[in-house]
């Protein structure tokens, strides 16, 4: 049937037809049977198709939908009106290392999850033929090569890095030894992961020049081949923590990312009190405390700053001046002050008794008196990040709490490298910048450090050790080796689905 | 809701009232919601893409033509949105099952032709299925939708065309 006739069928069905058309239509099914049965069989699809537009249940959507969208937008406007209110707490210690925690838990899965992916590279290649054999033939004679034309856009800089640190890297035994154990190729399997490397988030963190620096620096060098490093990673509690659904949740959990994404935090993370503040050997010593963990795993703590108490204390004008007063005397004489004490919540916490070890401990009364501590407190920053509400929501969330209540977490913070690196300003910047917290709270991200795969490679002891190898760092360190990653022809090429075949 | 009332909260919205433009999401959050969750075919990417739709909204209402149709605006933006999302993270290898479930106050024998086409409409290449949810779910015209897919009204009834001649196979078949 000719195609004007059926289109006049179908918009008369449809209601489009103007009244000439419809007259038309009336015509052709008169005179024409196949029209009328084609006719008929669009009527009865049309009208089955609108009984199930009817009898369809919409799939409500989440009522958490409406609360995020207005909260980014609230964020947004916020963002750029760019209020600053100078606020401190007392408690604000506490908080200040609930702060390191989190950034450290995310920053030691981007960098298992980084290495993983290199290594799964790197065992992609030895299974794939040299660069040279990459391109096949046409019908299977040699006369024209087909060459991929995402592999010739990678620059011969980049290519080069194989005869070097490559080398020496696939020649580790416990490199080889991993490989062979199958885990790399079980993972570089996983749609999770094939999904993480496709991604632009991926991408923009590799690509960023602060993820590269920091990866480059000897200080992470340090931090990967430090045998306590090797230690958490190697851990079972470790594992079980970051594959954990609690672990996923949390860093999937919009005010998580919205934490990450907070001007305040990125402030607090570049500002120099900070910095020294984390490599300072008093904050060390405190958060080895198991008191410290215990202390920020509790609902009280939670209960505390998500108060209103809290929150009128942080905002009142004179409390910056009050607490970098050492006239304490002052302090106590704030209206606020005194509300957040007689609150129900601050006396829960103090009288819990974790608390009560906590202050016990000449850790805690060290750190208290440490110039560097002093100092963050009496930063903007430090104070802004404390009172933004996306901080509020996230100590609150239970998932929080069990990350904070890990031994582990509190042994890596208390090496003396990984300090040096959170104190050093690639780290701070890579912090500070959009890429990292796009990446950590992609959904993709959390996926794959879930999924079962990427915990049996990561419990695997050979890819531990391997971290922990010369060979594994000196690549790592090399500015070849960051180039290939920052690379958009080479992100193309691994992303592309013949990749993990 | 008409299309004044509309207007005006959108006016409203436009000088910062954020009250007003919560109306608008309530008015369209679910049906935005159905229309990703049949492109995507999972809940979470499509709740997440449902949000970012809303917050593109806001972020560029100022760009909205009071000549348009503010639904056909905003399911413009969800369908570039859910495509976007679709080149960028391959979901749809991540299918949820039962995405859209049939009431239950019908009798068997409807419940299980719906169900058969519901099924049908899953095998649809991914321009025929937006077509059809557009057309029959959301009851657009075909200038509506030739404004939302950006294409040619001519180009709309043949792949509505060619999607319902799909369906109709498909039932007859199975």
């Amino acid at each position: 049937m000719e195609k004007k006739y059926i289109q006049l069928i179908q918009s008369e069905i449809d209601n489009e037809n103007s009244l000439d058309a419809s007259k038309s239509f009336r015509e052709l099914i008169n005179k024409n049977s196949k029209a009328k049965d084609l006719m008929l069989d669009i009527k009865s699809l049309v009208d089955e198709l609108s009984y199930l537009g009817e009898k369809l249940l919409i799939s409500k959507s989440s009522t958490e939908i409406k609360k995020n969208i207005i909260t980014a937008i609230e964020l947004d406007s916020k963002n750029k009106k760019q209020t600053i209110s100078q606020t401190k707490t007392i408690n604000g210690d506490i908080m200040a290392k609930s702060n390191n925690k989190i950034t450290m838990s995310n920053f030691i899965s981007a960098a298992i999850g980084a290495a993983a992916m290199y290594l799964i590279l790197f065992a992609s290649n030895i299974e794939q033929p040299s660069t040279n054999e990459i391109s096949g033939t046409i019908g299977g004679d040699p006369v024209e090569r087909a060459v991929r034309y995402r592999a010739t856009q990678v620059t011969q800089a980049d290519i080069t890095l194989e005869n070097q640190e490559m080398q020496q890297l696939l020649q580790d035994k416990t490199f080889m030894d991993l490989v062979e154990s199958g885990e790399l190729t079980n993972l570089s399997q996983n749609e999770s992961f094939v999904q993480l490397m496709a991604s632009p988030d991926f991408f923009q963190l590799f690509a960023s020049p602060n993820f590269n620096q920091m990866i480059a620096s000897p200080d992470f060098a340090q931090l990967m081949a430090n045998p306590e490093f090797a230690q958490l990673m190697s851990s079972p509690n470790f594992s079980e923590l970051i594959t954990s659904p609690s672990f996923a949740e949390l860093t999937s959990s919009p005010s998580f990312a919205e934490l990450l994404a907070a001007p305040e935090f990125a402030q607090l993370m570049v500002s120099p009190e900070f910095a020294m503040l984390a490599a300072s050997p008093d904050f060390a010593r405190l958060t080895t405390n198991p008191s410290f963990s215990e202390l920020l795993a509790s609902p009280n703590f939670a209960k505390l700053v998500t108060g209103p108490e809290f929150a009128q204390l942080m905002s009142s004008p004179n409390f910056a001046e009050l607490a970098a007063s050492p006239e304490f005397a002052e302090l106590t004489s704030s209206p606020n002050f005194a509300q957040l004490l007689a609150s129900p919540e601050f006396a829960e916490l103090t009288s819990s008794p974790s608390f009560a070890r906590l202050v016990s401990t000449p850790d805690f009364a060290q750190l208290m008196t440490s110039p560097n501590f002093t100092q963050l407190m009496a930063g903007p920053n430090f104070a802004q990040l404390i009172s933004s509400p996306n901080f509020s929501r996230l100590v609150s969330s239970p998932n929080f709490r069990q990350l904070m209540a890990s031994p582990n977490f509190t042994e890596l913070i208390a090496s003396p490298n990984f300090t040096e690196l959170m104190a050093g300003p690639n780290f701070a910047q890579l912090m500070a910048g959009p890429d990292f917290a796009q990446l950590i709270s992609s959904p993709n991200f959390s996926r794959l450090v879930s999924s079962p795969d990427f915990a049996r490679l990561i419990s695997t002891p050979n890819f531990v050790q391997l971290l922990a190898s010369p060979s594994f760092n000196e690549l790592m360190a090399s500015p070849n080796f960051n180039r290939l990653m920052a690379n958009p022809n080479f992100h193309n090429l691994i992303s592309g689905p013949e990749s993990f075949k | 809701m008409n299309q004044s009332i509309i207007h005006n909260l959108i006016r409203k919205s436009l000088n910062g009232d954020l009250k007003s433009f919560e109306v608008l999401i309530d008015e369209y959050q679910d049906q935005i919601f159905r229309l990703i969750l049949g492109i995507l075919k999972n809940h979470a990417t499509s709740q997440e893409i449902t949000q970012d739709v809303f917050i593109k909204s806001w972020k560029h209402l100022h760009k909205y033509d009071f000549e348009y149709n503010f639904k056909s605006w905003l399911f413009k933006i969800a369908v570039n949105e859910s495509l976007n999302a679709l080149k960028k993270t391959r979901i749809f290898e991540e299918y949820d099952e039962n995405i859209h479930v049939i009431e239950s106050d019908i009798d068997d024998i409807d419940t299980l032709r719906l169900n058969k086409l519901n099924l049908a409409i899953t095998k649809l290449s991914q321009n025929q299925r937006i077509i059809i949810q557009l057309k029959h779910f959301e009851n657009f015209t075909y200038k509506e939708i030739s404004q939302i897919l950006n294409v040619s009204e001519k180009t709309v009834k043949s792949r509505l065309y060619s999607a319902r001649m799909v369906l109709k196979d498909y039932v007859k078949e199975n």
